[in-house]
């Protein structure tokens, strides 16, 4: 008996020692929240909202490769590409393979932003009157665009007149809360992607306000003009492209910059920039910076014989300076690696689109003559003006808008619509096109592949 | 009559002890170690064939009492655990002195497994263990690097010679494809952090430790040793004891070590006259058209050259020069024991400084440690171990990354490492020392000079334990655990530096602090039954919490290159907090029952509940049984003159793998910010089901002793299944999510081990050897039809080994053009009658390589004469295949103008030419893309260490009044034996994260191992 009350004593505490409580595996994430807290507060959607900005200023989307992909195509011996990154140099040769590491990351990082955008418009319905128009307008332009970069990338070019049933991009337009076998979603032709753009842009123009009530930078109803104008001139639709176009301008909300070089390289946009990914130094991502500048890889060298492009006394001449390490020519447009701004759209495009148009379509202009468009972008590089519409034609025009934009993410895809060639490649090269990635071809069954490239055709 | 009786056998009595003490003889002497003549405590003295013993005092001293038959003709027996028993005439000597030889069967040797410990006779399941002496022999700065080619079956494997650098340990192959694969390390029965916490490439935590003060370190590596550590056992347990006093005089041990290193290999490389030949060439030959000339002469060597005459060679840079140094260590240890039967301590302390051989590495540590044991009772026991640490990293970059040292050796040989200084006539006078700025790379120089990289890590582990004896049988144990690790990263790069330049400087520092601490409970019941019964029981349970802060803070705009904190910086570009924890709460028990000394049985268990996984599967049950027959024991075998000792083990248990993040099964949103601003995006999707992955593995073993032991070994066969795979499954990315952990897939691991020991020669002369050799055998069986891709050319493969090189078969030269052939092969596999094409792309990917080896082990041999000891341990790999990641840029024939081997001079000149170095072309990826032509063997042979030792003699220690002294000169890394082309064939790059089962068997400019000469000497009072 006094044996086991020795035993019992003991027994007990131990037994104590050993209850179990569940409550102690209990742990919540420090960093992150919960998916299902996510959708319950009209500050979370906004948040999302933010969130989709920060992911398409990625230096893989705006904020670097949605603009450097369509120069390294696009050129054909304007500049080389001498880093020793392979993936840029595959891409500037026009070699690239199916599992190149910017054409993947590109696709990765296009559908996560599209998938954030898509859950602030799931969330719609906790917001209400301006405020709610506001937030879709923004995020459908946010898609909008995205989708375009895409379709236009890694898809043959829309055409005009055609029934574009050539596979597009997969359209992805509800969040995504469980992975399962609906989520192995085909290509949509490239006449529903660029339905589907058209619709939200759209949407974006209609909803939001002419300028944006929180922030300058977000995008507001000219923002989406802007865009649209893009959209409908790859479409080779150039009466819409001038309406929109046109409309942007019409506003008096931008001016040209008073020299070239005023356009580059702000901090804080510029009076001509319609849309700029906003860097600080403690944010954002100016991968342009990287690859051009000769602080940073310098990579681009830029050859003569793009310079020889140029007429003698063209300021945008001035902007090329020599490495100081090497002194091979770069281009200065992407110099300020810290603070600098990304500009997606100047008004000077603007005024080359509408110049394009208005020269195409023919009188009535609408807006102004091309003769005054081109000569607000010769005048500000101190290049002679055209006198008569007889002084030029529609490759002077296409020129100015190479020579203009150079650098910014637009030379292949005027190439493209204007059915020009890239040295001896047509404009429907499939090289000219990228793959759909490896990764994406292995994950999910029913994408087919570009032609010319590893992986079940289309 | 009856006191009579009574008086007569009194007197008969009294007869007796008057007669015995008349004629007894009293034999005294002490015993000590043969090893070490060191005195050994509590040895059994036994009068042969009769129950007549003592056992030696605190000082080794005993004392016995002989008839004068047994003084004459009687033999003394000396035993005692872990010492070949010795038989001693005594032939009527009153001293015998005598020195044990330890016993390298280790049959009675006690294994220290989880929650008790086990006598290895009565093992049912594999441990391999290794004790102070053999790890402390060699000059290492981790105690793991002294485990390599010792323990079979446990493949260990240095990233690269950078110092306090991350360590890759494989218990019985890769038993996971996304979740680590890293055992679990428990310290006096504390799991401790053994994850890197660098933000840059992977460190090593356990080399906070200090090898002088571990006792014993046991490897669990079947199931039924390992499932006690159940969700956390599947890649086996590493149990490390670190040393304790034992009561009698104090003993004071001094040592000091002084070791120079330098690279175990160098790569030959291009020298000018070669570099501009070669280049010359390809530039000819270059696809855009002959670039030779003043594009080349203009753009490119008088660029390298800078001012310098490159035509007469006036500079011929060789890169590694520059890359490597000197290195030394310099290491100093006390180590104080003693104590009292009631209180018994053990106090280190210890200094270490290490100057690696990468240019500007270095690594020093400082570190104490006090354990204590008081018994306050009989039946209660207290006590505890306590470390701290400081260890500082002066760190290199991590591959793949310009600024590392060597991967100057891209550079151009016709750069001038230094900016070049002329005359007025251009004639160079001399060189400045500001790194030159114009070279084809980022000079690294520039980053030596003005980069200040230093890792930080104060460590303090801690244990508290009370043991009380309830009764003779029952015993409770309660231990408590801490963990305190915090560790800064300081960072500061100058205006000269490439990171720098652009902001005036830039600096960063990140603090993490990790605070683990275990409460261990349990009760041990031990009982001999019956004469014949005997079983050991253990209950219990125990809870870990692991808590982990992080602070960051980065800047840039510095003064001056003189200001390096960021108080001087103008602009604070970022900054953060971040907090993470995990938890886990467990139920253990276990029982071995012993019967008739020969028949052994054992069983346990274990529920574990983590709060890593979903609310579907929190906890899971982990058991596993195990027997073992001891053959010998038996009757019909006791005459078999030859064989000592033979027992036959077989076990099969449950083990688990939850080394994932701490919140994989949630669907979670993180923080994003825009301008300023702060967003949401979603990060992670949800698995609620999601659970830790299942290793089912059996054992089946044959442990053998002949000759009296003097011949022994082990020979285990083992199968490891695994499934319930946590693996990251790609998924569309069109989702937004790239990856979702889930339970997904199999693999398998089958091995064969096999160690043998023996003693070939005894007395005067004494030499021991051991050799172990594992073969393991990977296959991933089933993965749900995924494909996972890891490191370059890395992948997991169904029906592959983990981790397999996939791509393009590399078919060497066309003798008639020089182009680059691969084998065109079939989309299913290989098929070389497709024959081979110059279009890379056309050619299909297979398999073309196997970072598994085969086999791995070590070959140990022990000699002591007199007063000289000799160690030398060979360790081998097998059968494993490496890629060379920088091969495309430094051995592809003047694609570019890194420099290139020298083996590219046999590159394809004319037609007709034989050889697998295709044409020279600049600019023309002729053969130049990722293939197997830059896979190679990388098995090898080394001759790991080689230690020669002399201990002064007793009588001239007795004139110095020291206990010992030994003098050493120890060699690592000395020979090495390989096919392998690049630096060092133990490689791993740290340009992926080492945990990271899909990045294995890389190279990338990756730094070799240092071969280390050093002399000791340790002083004993």
């Amino acid at each position: 008996m006094k044996k086991l009350k020795l035993i019992a004593g003991p027994l007990f505490i131990v037994s104590l020692l050993f209850t179990a409580c569940d409550g102690l595996l209990d742990t919540t994430p420090k960093q992150s929240i919960d998916a299902d807290e996510v959708l319950t507060n009209a500050e979370n959607v906004r948040s999302v909202l933010i969130g989709a900005y920060d992911a398409i200023g990625d230096g893989d989307l705006y904020g670097g490769y949605f603009l450097l992909i369509p120069e390294y195509l696009g050129a054909n011996n304007e500049f080389d590409f001498s880093g020793t990154y392979f993936s840029p140099r595959q891409i500037r040769l026009k070699e690239q393979q199916y599992d190149n590491g910017n054409v993947t990351s590109t696709w990765i990082d296009a559908y996560n932003a599209i998938n954030v955008v898509n859950t602030a418009l799931d969330g719609l319905d906790l917001l209400e009157g301006a405020e709610k128009d506001r937030v879709e307008g923004e995020a459908k332009f946010i898609r909008g665009m995205v989708y375009f970069d895409l379709v236009r990338l890694y898809a043959p070019q829309y055409v005009n007149g055609g029934q574009n049933t050539q596979p597009g991009v997969p359209l992805v337009l509800e969040p995504t809360t469980t992975i399962d076998e609906t989520s192995n979603v085909p290509r949509a032709t490239v006449n529903a992607v660029y339905t589907q753009i058209l619709s939200d842009l759209n949407d974006a123009k209609a909803l939001l306000d002419d300028t944006n009530p929180i922030r300058s930078y977000y995008a507001n109803s000219m923002v989406a003009s802007a865009v649209l104008s893009r959209v409908y001139l790859q479409m080779e639709d150039y009466s819409n492209a001038r309406l929109e176009a046109d409309r942007v301008i019409s506003s008096g909300k931008y001016s040209l910059t008073n020299t070239y070089a005023g356009a580059f390289n702000n901090v804080e946009n510029s009076t001509e920039d319609i849309f700029a990914m906003q860097v600080s130094a403690q944010d954002g991502t100016n991968s342009l910076f990287t690859f051009y500048s000769a602080d940073s890889r310098g990579d681009i060298d830029i050859n003569q014989i793009h310079l020889d492009e140029y007429e003698t006394g063209d300021d945008r001449l001035n902007l090329f300076y020599h490495d100081p390490d090497d002194g091979v020519l770069r281009s200065g447009k992407w110099n300020n690696g810290i603070d600098g701004n990304v500009q997606q759209i100047r008004l000077a495009e603007m005024y080359l689109t509408r110049a394009e148009t208005n020269f195409r379509l023919g009188i009535p202009y609408l807006g102004d003559s091309p003769i005054n468009d081109l000569n607000k972008i010769r005048n500000r590089v101190n290049l002679p003006i055209y006198n008569l519409p007889s002084d030029f034609d529609l490759a002077d025009i296409l020129k100015e808008r190479k020579l203009e934009l150079m650098f910014e993410g637009q030379l292949l895809h005027d190439i493209k619509r204007t059915k020009r060639s890239v040295g001896a490649r047509p404009y429907d090269d499939p090289k000219l096109v990228l793959p759909i990635p490896r990764r994406e071809i292995d994950a999910n069954p029913k994408l087919c592949q570009n032609a010319s490239y590893q992986g079940l055709s289309c | 009559m009856k006191k009579l009786l009574q008086l007569s056998n009194c007197s008969m009595l009294l007869l007796f002890v008057t007669v015995g003490t008349l004629q007894a003889q009293t034999v005294s002497g002490i015993v000590v170690s043969a090893e070490n003549n060191e005195p050994l405590t509590g040895i059994t003295v036994l009068v042969k064939g009769t129950n007549k013993g003592t056992a030696t005092d605190l000082d080794g001293k005993y004392e016995l009492d002989l008839t004068s038959n047994e003084f004459q003709n009687g033999t003394l027996i000396f035993s005692g655990v872990g010492y070949v028993q010795l038989e001693v005439n005594v032939n009527s000597r009153q001293t015998i002195d005598v020195a044990l030889s330890i016993d390298t069967q280790l049959l009675d040797e006690v294994v220290v497994v989880g929650f008790g410990s086990i006598v290895r006779k009565d093992m049912t399941g594999n441990v391999s263990s290794v004790k102070s002496k053999e790890l402390s022999s060699v000059p290492v700065n981790s105690f793991e690097t002294a485990l390599q080619g010792r323990t079979s079956g446990v493949f260990i494997q240095k990233s690269n010679g950078k110092l306090g650098q991350g360590i890759n340990i494989r218990v019985r192959g890769t038993s996971s494809v996304s979740a680590s694969s890293q055992p679990l390390y428990v310290i006096d029965g504390i799991p401790v952090i053994s994850e890197s916490q660098s933000q840059i490439a992977d460190t090593n935590p356990l080399s906070d430790l200090n090898v002088d003060d571990i006792q014993s370190v046991d490897i669990l590596k079947d199931a039924s040793a390992a499932a006690i550590y159940g969700s956390r056992g599947a890649n086996g347990v590493i149990l490390i004891t670190t040393k304790s006093g034992q009561a009698g005089s104090t003993r004071i041990n001094v040592s000091y070590e002084r070791g120079y290193s330098s690279e175990t290999n160098r790569v030959e490389y291009l020298n000018a006259a070669e570099y501009v030949e070669l280049f010359t060439e390809a530039a000819q030959r270059s696809p855009s058209g002959d670039l030779s000339g003043s594009y080349l002469e203009n753009n490119w060597f008088d660029y390298f050259a800078q001012g310098t005459d490159w035509k007469n060679n006036e500079i011929d840079t060789d890169w590694q020069d520059e890359s490597f140094q000197n290195g030394s260590n310099t290491d100093f240890g006390v180590q104080i024991s003693g104590g009292t039967e009631k209180t018994r301590f053990f106090v280190s302390g210890g200094y270490s400084d290490q100057i690696g051989i990468m240019r500007s590495n270095e690594f020093n540590r400082m570190n104490a440690r006090l354990n204590l044991d008081h018994s306050a009772s009989k039946k209660f026991d207290v006590g505890m171990n306590l470390s701290v640490s400081r260890t500082e990293n002066i760190r290199v970059s991590n591959d793949n990354q310009f600024a590392t040292p060597l991967q100057g050796v891209a550079q151009s040989p016709l750069s001038p490492v230094y900016t070049p200084e002329f005359d007025g006539n251009d004639n160079l006078i001399g060189f400045s020392d500001v790194p030159n700025k114009n070279t084809l790379y980022y000079n690294f120089l520039r980053h030596i000079k003005g980069v200040n990289n230093n890792q930080t890590v104060f460590r303090n582990i801690g244990n508290l334990y009370a043991n009380y004896n309830i009764n003779d049988n029952l015993a409770f144990r309660s231990e408590a655990g801490l963990d305190l690790l915090f560790q800064n990263e300081d960072y500061f790069a100058d205006s000269n530096t490439n990171t720098g330049e652009n902001t005036h400087g830039y600096g960063d520092s990140r603090w993490v602090n990790l605070v683990n601490y275990t409460l261990n409970n349990y009760l041990t019941w031990n009982q001999q039954i019956s004469e014949n019964h005997h079983l050991t029981t253990v209950a219990g349970i125990t809870f870990e919490n692991s808590n982990r802060y992080q602070t960051y803070v980065s800047g840039t705009n510095f003064p001056t290159d003189d200001f390096k904190k960021l108080a001087s910086a103008a602009e604070i570009t970022g900054g953060n907090t971040t907090e993470t924890e995990y938890k886990y709460l467990s139920y253990f028990a276990r029982a071995n029952y012993k019967l008739n000394d020969r028949y052994l049985l054992s069983g346990s268990a274990r529920i574990d509940g983590s709060s890593r996984f979903g609310d579907n599967s929190r906890y899971g049950f982990f058991p596993a049984i195990s027997a073992g027959w001891i053959i010998s024991e038996e009757n019909f075998l006791s005459d078999l003159g030859a064989l000592s000792f033979l027992k036959l083990r077989a076990s099969y248990g449950l083990t688990g793998n939850s080394n994932v993040g701490n919140f994989p099964s949630r669907g979670l949103y993180g923080g994003a910010g825009y301008a300023g601003s702060s967003g949401l995006i979603p990060t992670q999707t949800p698995n609620p089901d999601l659970k830790w992955e299942r290793t089912a593995q059996y054992n089946i073993g044959l442990d053998f002793a002949f000759l009296n032991d003097r011949v022994g070994g082990e020979i285990d066969y083992y199968i490891k299944q695994t499934d319930d795979l946590l693996l990251n499954v790609n998924v569309p990315a069109t989702t937004g999510y790239t990856s979702q952990l889930r339970n997904v897939g199999e693999l398998e691991n089958k091995g064969f081990e096999f160690v043998i020991n023996t003693q070939n020669s005894v007395g005067v002369f004494r030499w021991s050897s051991s050799f172990n050799i594992a073969f393991n055998k990977n296959k991933i069986t089933n993965l749900g039809g995924q494909v996972i891709e890891g490191g370059f050319l890395n992948r997991a493969v169904e029906g592959e080994p983990i981790a397999v090189m996939y791509g393009k078969e590399y078919a060497g030269v066309d003798p008639d053009n020089g182009d680059a052939l691969y084998y065109l092969h079939s989309s299913d596999g290989k098929n070389y009658d497709a024959g081979t094409t110059n279009v890379y792309s056309d050619a299909n990917n297979v398999v073309i390589g196997d970072p598994n080896p085969d086999f791995v082990g070590g070959f140990t041999n022990n000699f002591n004469y007199k007063n000289f000891d000799l160690g030398v341990l060979f360790q081998f790999v097998y059968g494993n295949d490496i890629y060379n990641g920088g091969g495309r840029y430094q051995s592809a024939n003047g694609d570019f103008f890194d420099n290139q081997t020298r083996d590219q001079l046999k590159r394809w000149q004319n037609p007709g030419d034989i050889t697998d170095v295709p044409e020279a072309r600049l600019f023309g990826s002729n053969g130049s893309n990722p293939s197997s032509r830059y896979i190679s063997d990388g098995s090898y042979l080394r001759l790991k260490s080689v230690t020669l030792g002399y201990s002064l003699p007793q009588s001239l220690l007795n004139k110095l009044q020291l206990r010992d002294v030994r003098l050493y000169l120890s060699g690592v890394n000395l020979l090495t034996f390989t096919d392998y082309k690049g630096w060092d064939p133990e490689v791993n790059t740290d340009l992926y994260d080492l945990s990271d089962n899909l990045n294995i068997g890389n190279d990338f400019y990756s730094a070799p191992q240092a071969r280390t000469i050093s002399f000791g000497i340790n002083i004993g009072f």
